[in-house]
């Protein structure tokens, strides 16, 4: 061929190439990285504590929540053997060999249960720890699942204890996901609701009387009304939430389709 | 002098400033490194010297006898929030840990106390801390481990305290001075 016809057929190929190449860009892109359909990873019961049917309502629910969230990962393993060590630090150790919740986020809480050991641990990644403080997992632990494996029903127990895990991830990056035990709002709200109408009562009684609405008393100085009331102070929950994961020595534990989050060592155990 | 020998004069002496160059920026980052873990751990530390005071508040309110093992607490305490060097800060800690381990014995005597949401509240956020702390630790020790060799190796030895930088201390105790926790069950 002669050099310009075949610098015309280069063009033509590139010119193809570039189309096909702007054609595969224009993909929709999605508002939040889809998650890859895992659905058995979730649970890892090599206890072999939990029945079938149980698992498989776990492990949706943890895929809702994965999929409801920027990567949020609810893990949940159960094992025969804490090979001597503390379960604090087999749960610290597996959870980054497992590298649970997302890696830019380290959005992960494993829930772990030793029975022979009869001890269970929450762990909690760094980016979850303002959701999950330890002293709220401790309560999970007392409440949902301590209450149920004593009576003997552990899977039970550990189904109660993911689904109040799943509301507190669900609450943290409000969303409802369907089967998630949604957080109560603790004694405390119900309590300041009921002293505010109170003082909202005192109040107008102590005006009214005031304006010499109701008779009796004397109507020269009013007493101060309602705000004597100070909230209890915030507590600060949590630790540090910034600092790199944990070291980890090549775990026996598979288990994988994680997405590589971190935990600095936050949560609460039990033994019972 | 030859116009060569200059050159070359010249040529090592750039050589010689960049390599040093080299050597400060990293020396700087593996400082800097040691620093950033330190925090983490003196961050969980003073957590843990925060709650304290709260801790035996609870404590008295239920187990005001319990004198002996207050005053060990409180001291631990002291002695942590004073520390001054990473050695003195892990010998306090280990203190503390100790002391309230032997305070949950203790509690066992104490059903009231040991079921109180506050009481059960403020020792999981200790017992947080702790998990914390040894989490950190082992951080915190690889990267002065790193630093030390980096201080410590030849070439790098003879210029690195001109550039002011010094080993660093492990967060750790001697394994002489491991304290074994006395469990005392009172009388039987």
């Amino acid at each position: 061929m002669t050099r310009r016809a075949t610098s015309r057929l280069t063009t033509a190929r590139f010119s193809a190439a570039l189309a096909i190449a702007a054609m595969l860009a224009t993909v929709p892109a999605y508002g939040f990285e889809p998650a890859p359909i895992t659905g058995s990873e979730y649970v890892l019961d090599y206890a072999g504590i939990i029945p079938a049917d149980v698992e498989v309502r776990i492990e949706s629910l943890s895929l809702r929540i994965e999929q409801s969230t920027p990567g949020a990962e609810i893990a949940v393993v159960t094992v025969d053997s804490l090979e001597g060590r503390s379960i604090e630090e087999f749960a610290e150790e597996l959870f980054d060999d497992l590298g649970i919740g997302s890696k830019e986020l380290d959005n992960g809480v494993l829930l772990l249960v030793a029975p022979n050991e009869r001890q269970v641990r929450i762990e909690v990644g760094y980016g979850l720890e303002g959701a999950i403080p330890d002293p709220v997992a401790g309560r999970i632990l007392d409440n949902d699942v301590l209450t149920r494996f004593r009576d003997g029903d552990m899977a039970s127990g550990i189904e109660a204890g993911h689904a109040s895990l799943a509301g507190l991830v669900a609450a943290e990056y409000e969303t409802e996901v369907e089967g998630a035990t949604k957080p109560s709002a603790g004694p405390g709200m119900g309590l300041w609701i009921v002293l505010l109408i109170v003082a909202g009562v005192i109040g107008f009684f102590i005006w009214a009387a005031k304006k010499g609405l109701i008779k009796g008393g004397s109507g020269g100085s009013g007493g101060s009304s309602g705000g004597g009331f100070t909230p209890p102070p915030p507590s600060t929950w949590g630790g540090s939430s910034s600092g790199s994961s944990g070291s980890s020595s090549g775990g026996s534990f598979g288990g994988g389709g994680f997405g590589g989050g971190g935990s600095g060592g936050g949560g609460a155990s039990r033994g019972w | 002098m030859k116009k060569s020998t200059i050159v070359i004069g010249l040529v090592v002496l750039a050589f010689i400033a960049m390599s040093l160059i080299g050597t400060y920026n990293r020396l700087v980052n593996l400082d800097n490194e040691v620093e950033t873990q330190w925090a983490q751990i003196d961050n969980q530390l003073k957590r843990r010297a925060d709650l304290i005071p709260n801790l035996v508040n609870t404590v008295k309110g239920f187990a005001a006898q319990e004198k002996e093992i207050m005053t060990a607490i409180a001291d631990s305490r002291a002695r942590l929030a004073g520390a001054a060097s990473p050695a003195e800060a892990a010998e306090a800690d280990a203190e503390l840990t100790g002391a309230l381990g032997r305070l949950l014995v203790i509690v066992e005597n104490y059903p009231d106390l040991k079921s109180d949401q506050t009481f059960i509240r403020l020792m999981d956020e200790l017992s947080g801390t702790e998990n914390r702390i040894s989490v950190a630790r082992k951080d915190y020790n690889e990267t002065v481990r790193d630093y030390n060799l980096a201080v410590r190796t030849f070439p790098t030895n003879l210029v690195a305290p001109i550039m002011g930088f010094e080993k660093a201390e492990f967060f750790e105790i001697a394994e002489s001075d491991r304290e074994t926790p006395e469990v005392d069950f009172g009388d039987e």
